[in-house]
């Protein structure tokens, strides 16, 4: 992946040209699917439902509350998510994008939701995971989906710490 | 110091709050809790991107969420709190809000 700021026609925000290597563009393509299938079926999947969509308030009343009035807008602002992830990746022309700051985060954000859901899945509990050889030899595909995840996302976020 | 816009025979005494307006009144603390999947590069990122950190103090209060199991990254009101959690929530961070302690 290769990040290259580049001039935008009025000045009001920052772009960044983007350059994905083909497995990149591959990977993050069915990042999207996954994900909207959950939130489609969220009694499926509810242990990812819960890790994606935290408490707000300890008071069991007042997040109850904020739930009522809040928890399908928050479902449908990560829907409207996934369709823009998808759109961005759709102007790509021979693996090169260009994208706002606020589209660049919002891939780190739908990334960031997979990575979530990896984690869930492999039951991650222990912030040393990564190091424990039981975690990979139970969950060889969903860990290698996992490095591969990190490391575009450590990419991006070196990508847009340099150039803007 | 006078009051250039005092009118003469009119005193103004300020209006004294009362226990629930001083219960609302009290800010609230947004605060993240570690999590064993997200990355320490991304949390400082996400730290400079919504709170406007420079890099330093972000990755200060990275370390503090990852050494200490959380950390307060914002004091504000209910609204600015409620609006700072649902962005953290929805770049994957764990985050609450509480009240301010007396």
């Amino acid at each position: 992946m290769i990040f290259r700021r580049v001039e935008s026609d009025d000045d009001r925000e920052a772009l960044l040209e983007v350059t994905l290597e083909a497995a990149e563009m591959r990977f993050l393509r069915k990042v999207p699917k996954k994900l909207k299938d959950i939130f489609l079926h969220p009694d499926r999947s509810p242990a990812v439902i819960d890790r994606l969509f935290p408490p707000t308030y300890d008071d069991p009343e007042t997040e109850k509350e904020h739930r009522r009035l809040l928890g399908e807008t928050l479902l449908e602002r990560r829907k409207e998510g996934l369709e823009c992830f998808s759109q961005i990746l759709d102007r790509a022309d021979g693996g090169r994008l260009t994208a706002s700051v606020a589209e660049i985060n919002l891939l780190l954000q739908v990334l960031n939701d997979y990575r979530l859901m990896l984690g869930v899945e492999m039951n991650l509990t222990d912030n040393d995971w990564s190091s424990d050889a039981r975690v990979f030899f139970r969950h060889p595909r969903k860990f290698a989906e996992m490095a591969f995840a990190s490391a575009l996302q450590e990419e991006i976020i070196r990508g847009c710490s340099e150039d803007t | 110091m006078s009051d250039p816009f005092a009118q003469p025979g009119i005193q103004v005494i300020p209006e004294e709050k009362t226990e629930t307006q001083q219960r609302l009144g009290r800010p609230w603390k947004v605060i993240v809790w570690d999590d064993p999947v997200n990355l320490m590069s991304y949390v400082v990122y996400v730290f400079q991107t919504l709170f406007g950190m420079p890099y330093e103090e972000a990755t200060t209060k990275m370390m503090e969420v990852h050494k200490q199991g959380r950390s307060i990254v914002k004091v504000c009101d209910r609204e600015d709190a409620e609006v700072y959690v649902e962005k953290l929530h929805a770049f994957g961070l764990q985050a609450t809000m509480e009240r301010v302690d007396e």
